[in-house]
């Protein structure tokens, strides 16, 4: 295949794919703006195990730019949320795509989207609890 | 799994088609019946992709009537982040015709279906170098696995997106150096494990060609 017939094919690709990129972009942005910042620091318990649990749920819905969650992060620590909780938060906000997960199914599969962000979701508790008691030897 | 095998097949209804195979009447018919309906397959999850696109539109159009302030807020986003993400789009738009020139089907089996880390090295430290936003990616790593590259490589690949080197100055400012380089190779680790989890789930431990169709 000509390198030319190879790009059009893959603007052909990246064509059909738009509306789920443009529906992805506004969608991500419409629930950045609609979520204040305050919202994150009413839901933790300061309870440890359970508290990795939200930090995983609120950064599986949460949308944005990975140095946004570095933000809240770090002002959640601040305000005393644990490190556990605050680094299932940060892993679960980069790798679970909630928002993300129409066009991740409509691309790469549905079974494949699913399967990989629950294991995601799961990974980021276990990713803290490994990172915080690493941490912890120092 | 039988059903899925039997779609490897694909390319050879492709040469049935346009003339090379050398099968009997009522197979050839049946191919193009299964290629047709394939196609129309495609068509469909495009329309769907339009819907998706109407929906979050008409979420829009109810943000307008709720607060203008918002809905204004969330273009004024979805406007700079298309202007950012614009220089990614290009980029992944080479790449993906790097990738159709260069990778073809031939070069996936001799290169990522070898045992050994050195391809795992390879999506782990793809991973960690691409940039712009995940779903940019979604388009090249599809076709990547329709030329062989298994659900368990592309999981890799974007676990390993999570890790975000131009990003770490912010990232260390609040968290330390020590920490962000036990979470990377903690997030490196957990990759490869997700990557070997779906492969077992999806692939049963290996790759078996041109299936996704089936799991969509």
């Amino acid at each position: 295949m000509s390198f030319a017939s190879s790009f059009r094919k893959a603007a052909k690709s990246l064509w059909n794919t738009l509306p789920l990129i443009l529906g992805t972009i506004l969608l991500v942005s419409m629930i950045t703006a609609l979520i204040p910042k305050s919202f994150y620091t009413t839901v933790f318990s300061r309870d440890m195990f359970l508290d990795s649990l939200v930090g995983s749920l609120v950064g599986s819905i949460s949308a944005g730019n990975p140095v946004m969650s570095y933000v809240i992060g770090g002002e959640l620590q601040e305000q005393g949320i644990s490190l556990l909780a605050v680094t299932a938060f940060l892993v679960a906000w980069v790798t679970v795509g909630t928002i993300q997960l129409p066009a991740e199914s409509a691309i790469l599969g549905k079974r494949f989207a699913i399967i990989r962000n629950l294991t995601a979701f799961v990974l980021a508790i276990a990713v803290a609890f490994v990172t915080v008691a690493l941490v912890g030897l120092l | 799994m039988k059903a899925r095998r039997k779609d490897k097949g694909s390319d050879a209804s492709d040469a049935v088609i346009s003339g090379t195979g050398t099968d009997d009447a009522s197979s050839t018919k049946k191919r193009v019946t299964r290629h047709k309906n394939q196609k129309k397959g495609a068509n469909k999850g495009n329309r769907g992709s339009w819907i998706f696109l109407g929906l979050v539109g008409l979420g829009y159009l109810v943000l307008l009537g709720i607060s203008a302030e918002m809905f204004m807020k969330s273009v004024q986003q979805a406007i700079d982040i298309i202007v950012r993400i614009l220089p990614v789009f290009l980029v992944v738009l080479v790449l993906m015709a790097l990738s159709n020139h260069l990778i073809t089907k031939d070069f996936v089996v001799k290169h990522l279906k070898e045992k050994g880390i050195r391809k795992w090295l390879f999506v782990i430290a793809g991973g960690i170098l691409s940039a712009g936003p995940i779903y940019m990616w979604y388009p090249l790593l599809g076709d990547l696995n329709k030329k062989g590259l298994s659900y368990g490589l592309v999981s890799c690949f974007l676990y390993n997106r999570a890790i975000k080197i131009p990003l770490l100055p912010v990232a260390i400012y609040y968290f330390g150096l020590a920490y962000m380089i036990i979470l990377g190779a903690v997030m490196v680790a957990a990759s490869v494990f997700q990557g070997l989890f779906i492969d077992w789930i999806l692939d049963g431990g290996e790759r078996h060609g041109s299936d996704q169709q089936d799991s969509r």
